[in-house]
């Protein structure tokens, strides 16, 4: 655990980009959509496991846009759940939304990697599925540095899906937020995420699929966002059969960041789709799962990013961000949420 | 002859029992969270449960905060100083000051056993946050080893230890955070108690969603059925110096304004799970209900040279029942805070007066001379106290003694209630006569049913307003019959007068008396 200069410095450094454009326009156009779905198909009662951070502004603004059920009697989301690392920003969130369906302060990949020394959250958590969206949003990297390539977020994202699979859940979305900057990646992953993608390539239709982009080799060092975009999606693709789902991308976003201290990096915002292949209770077919696999694997190739900032360059969308967001704005100004 | 003087000392285990658990229910831990609050001149306290679960706690407030200084000076020795030493109000809006002998901090000691408190005063560029950890200290061969420890003289007993750490803050920032987790399993349970269902019973389902609609839920029956969790919503929101409904305690009463307007002008909001508490004090429930107030229960008296009991208060009596049983009985404030519940005893009222205890409610707000009364748990107090027997001794001469002034408050309320029966009375008459009207003449016209003092032919006289009835005939017939009887003899006259001879009449109506006499 971080000393508690850093993990202020890192709160401060959060709070301002919540309310940033970027990330809106990430919830308008790939979120909200995602909800609307799930909110005519569940009758109206959407599940949401989030980490929602400190202003728990998305759990808000789908709840002000009429998709996420609320209890104004019993001031309760009956179908939300979050987790959150950060004491003060865990007492943010549960003083804020008040009752919900689940509220664990802890850190989500400890307590799904490490049940045995979690044991009452575990519980809880493994309790609470299946969900029909999951908000990973973990702001940092997906395999950080001192991680090994198979890293414990990515281990914590698998324990998610067989948490899906097990509770039976047919069809959901996963919103996975993380970071990209090529100086203080893991170089080891990267090096294991690029074999695979060579690997993938040697197939026909893959490299058809794949079309006019760097080589693997290159895109990591190039475009790196780009590069890990592929890889990461992909590596779901892989992990995702296995545990009973194939899955797609339906969307992803990027935008740079700019921090007053250290390097420059990405923000990437995955929108991925599972289907189950197979009830819970069947055997594994390695036929199906390496169908589905291939198959995902050309969809991801395929599919190509959204540049946030590019969009942000016309005043008029930027101005319909501000003023879709501002609702939300409003209301965590009147609830004077304290510090 | 001189005797030799010996020492009495108190054993370690005394004091770590004391820091470990004084408060008899989980509102009265978290109320000790919320007056600290109030005492740092907080405008805002947000609590949450984490409910149904009940596995984290947190509190926070917009009060005053504190530097890591004085956070150190507080748990260098709890209760080796006063808030009050600096006053008795508080710096920013003068609220009476809470806080006593400066142990609030260990109620977070019987929620759970580690906790985190975050904090920053105004004016301080510095935020700190202490981990605290009591569990070494409260395990039982901990206290076993403190059991026969004898305290030297300035020795300190130890009931934790914490970490701190500072951090740069806005230097207009200022709030205090407690974050309690390895919530005490006891606590948790009582929390999560459902005593209907363990009755086998369906639990009665409560609105928490705003605290007029959890008043109404609670309103049919009593608080403790809807299960713990209600209990808190109603213990925090009945003790703590919130405000009153715009309308509470007693609707239209202007006399009660000064304590509406005392409370509301302290502008301290409590926020528990997102919802605001209000005081779930709102008389009467219906508008039809008759009830009295009682607002002029002020009373000043000097205990001793030093001590002067300074009391304001008010009594609320219905002709029903009140209604969460929880709400009957009297409520000690001192410094605006409720000690305990509303005490249906009347601090022990030595008289049985059977349905008017059920009836009444009040509060009684203490500003001065009770404070050295409370017990260490704040809810309850020494009843051997001086103040606390001169408060006893005041209510009890308005409650039941005769005065110059006038009656006791029962008296009173006998009074009203005798009245009452009698009006209803009059209007049940009333609606007999109208009946009576209905089937003699057809219509329910207004007519007057009366005796005639001297004897007719036919016993009874029936003109367009009035039925008449000879008085012999009414003699061995109840009072409550009268009516009755007065009306059949009219119904008699009215169909069968034209048919049978006045003797005949008087026959008849000489039988049905006799049968009304029997009844």
């Amino acid at each position: 655990m971080g000393s508690f200069k850093d993990i202020e410095r890192r709160r401060k450094g959060a709070k301002s980009s919540y309310r940033d454009p970027k990330k809106h326009y990430v919830r308008l156009n790939g979120w909200l959509p995602v909800f609307e779905e799930y909110f005519k198909l569940r009758n109206g009662q959407p599940h949401y496991l989030t980490l929602c951070a400190k202003d728990a502004i998305d759990v808000r603004y789908f709840r002000q846009k009429g998709l996420l059920p609320y209890d104004s009697e019993q001031k309760a989301y009956p179908t939300v759940a979050f987790i959150e690392k950060d004491a003060q920003d865990y007492a943010s969130i549960a003083e804020g939304l008040g009752t919900t369906k689940l509220a664990i302060r802890g850190d989500l990949e400890e307590i799904l990697i490490r049940p045995e020394d979690n044991l009452e959250n575990s519980e809880r958590l493994r309790g609470s599925f299946p969900y029909d969206v999951v908000n990973l949003d973990f702001t940092g990297q997906v395999v950080r540095e001192d991680d090994p390539p198979y890293s414990q977020t990515i281990r914590a994202i698998e324990r998610i899906i067989e948490f899906q699979a097990a509770a039976g859940c047919t069809k959901w979305h996963m919103f996975l937020t993380f970071r990209a900057c090529p100086q203080t990646s893991n170089h080891e992953a990267d090096d294991e995420l690029r074999t695979i993608i060579e690997g993938n390539l040697q197939n026909a239709d893959a490299q058809a699929a794949y079309g006019t982009r760097l080589r693997p080799d290159q895109l990591v060092h190039e475009q790196y966002e780009e590069f890990l975009r592929v890889g990461i999606t992909k590596f779901l693709a892989f992990s995702s059969p296995s545990r009973g789902y194939a899955c797609t991308l339906a969307s992803s976003y990027s935008y740079p960041r700019n921090p007053d201290v250290g390097p420059r990096y990405h923000i990437i915002k995955l929108i991925v789709e599972f289907e189950a292949i197979r009830s819970v209770r069947n055997l594994p077919n390695p036929h199906q799962v390496r169908t589905a696999y291939e198959k995902s694997v050309q969809q991801i190739f395929r599919s190509h990013v959204v540049d946030v900032s590019t969009k942000l360059d016309n005043a008029e969308v930027r101005r319909a961000l501000t003023d879709d967001l501002q609702p939300v704005l409003d209301e965590l100004e009147q609830q004077k949420i304290i510090e | 002859m001189a005797s030799d003087k010996f020492p009495i000392d108190v054993a370690a285990s005394v004091i770590a029992d004391i820091s470990s658990g004084i408060y008899r229910t989980p509102a009265g831990a978290v109320k000790e969270l919320v007056s600290n609050a109030f005492d740092a001149d907080a405008e805002t306290v947000r609590v949450s449960t984490n409910g149904p679960h009940f596995s984290t706690f947190t509190c926070t407030d917009d009060g005053s905060g504190l530097t890591p200084e004085r956070f150190k000076e507080i748990m260098g020795l709890i209760g080796g100083s006063s808030k009050r030493d600096r006053g008795e109000t508080s710096p920013i809006f003068g609220r009476p000051l809470i806080g006593r002998i400066g142990i609030g901090i260990l109620s977070i000691g019987q929620i759970c056993s580690s906790f985190e408190i975050f904090s920053s005063a105004k004016g301080s560029k510095t935020k700190f946050r202490a981990r605290i950890d009591l569990a070494p200290y409260m395990r039982p061969e901990a206290r076993r080893m403190q059991l026969g420890n004898r305290l030297k003289p300035d020795e300190k007993v130890r009931v934790g230890e914490y970490e701190i750490e500072e951090a740069e803050e806005d230097i207009d920032k200022h709030y205090t955070r407690v974050v309690m987790e390895k919530i005490n399993p006891g606590f948790q349970k009582q929390l999560r108690s459902r005593p209907m269902v363990e009755l086998g019973v369906t639990p009665k389902t409560f609105k928490k969603g705003d605290m007029k609609a959890f008043l109404a839920s609670v309103s049919k029956d009593t608080v403790a059925e809807h299960g713990a969790y209600a209990q808190l919503i109603w213990e925090l929101a009945v003790t703590t110096p919130v405000r009153y409904f715009p309308q509470g305690p007693v609707r239209d009463t202007p006399t009660l304004d000064d304590l509406r307007k005392r409370l509301a002008g302290y502008k301290f909001q409590v926020f528990l799970d997102g919802v605001e508490l209000l005081k779930p004090i709102l008389l009467p429930a219906a508008p039809s209900v008759i009830h009295k107030v009682y607002p002029d229960l002020d009373f000043r008296t000097k205990v001793s040279s030093a001590r002067e009991l300074k009391v304001r208060g008010y009594l609320y009596w219905q002709n029903t029942r009140i209604l969460p049983r929880e709400l009957q009985g009297i409520l000690v404030r001192v410094r605006n805070v409720g000690i305990g519940a509303f005490d249906p005893t009347y601090l022990g009222y030595p008289k049985h007066e059977g349905w008017k205890f059920s009836q009444m409610c009040g509060e009684l707000y203490v500003d001065e001379g009770l404070d050295e009364a409370i017990n260490i748990d704040r809810a309850s107090f020494r009843e051997t106290d001086d103040a606390y027997l001169a408060l006893q001794e005041f209510l009890f001469q308005r409650l039941g003694k005769e005065t110059d002034q006038g009656a006791g408050v029962f008296t009173n309320i006998k009074a009203i209630s005798g009245e009452i029966a009698q009006r209803k009375r009059n209007r049940e008459a009333a609606k007999r006569v109208k009946r009576s009207a209905e089937a003699i003449y057809g219509t329910a016209r207004s007519i007057e049913l009366k005796v005639t003092e001297g004897r007719t032919s036919g016993g009874v006289k029936v003109t367009p307003h009035i039925i008449r009835v000879d008085k012999d005939l009414l003699q061995d017939i109840p009072e409550r019959h009268r009516d009755l009887f007065i009306g059949v003899c009219g119904v008699i006259e009215k169909s069968l007068g034209s048919m049978l001879s006045a003797s005949k009449r008087r026959s008849l109506l000489e039988r049905l008396a006799r049968l009304f006499s029997a009844q």
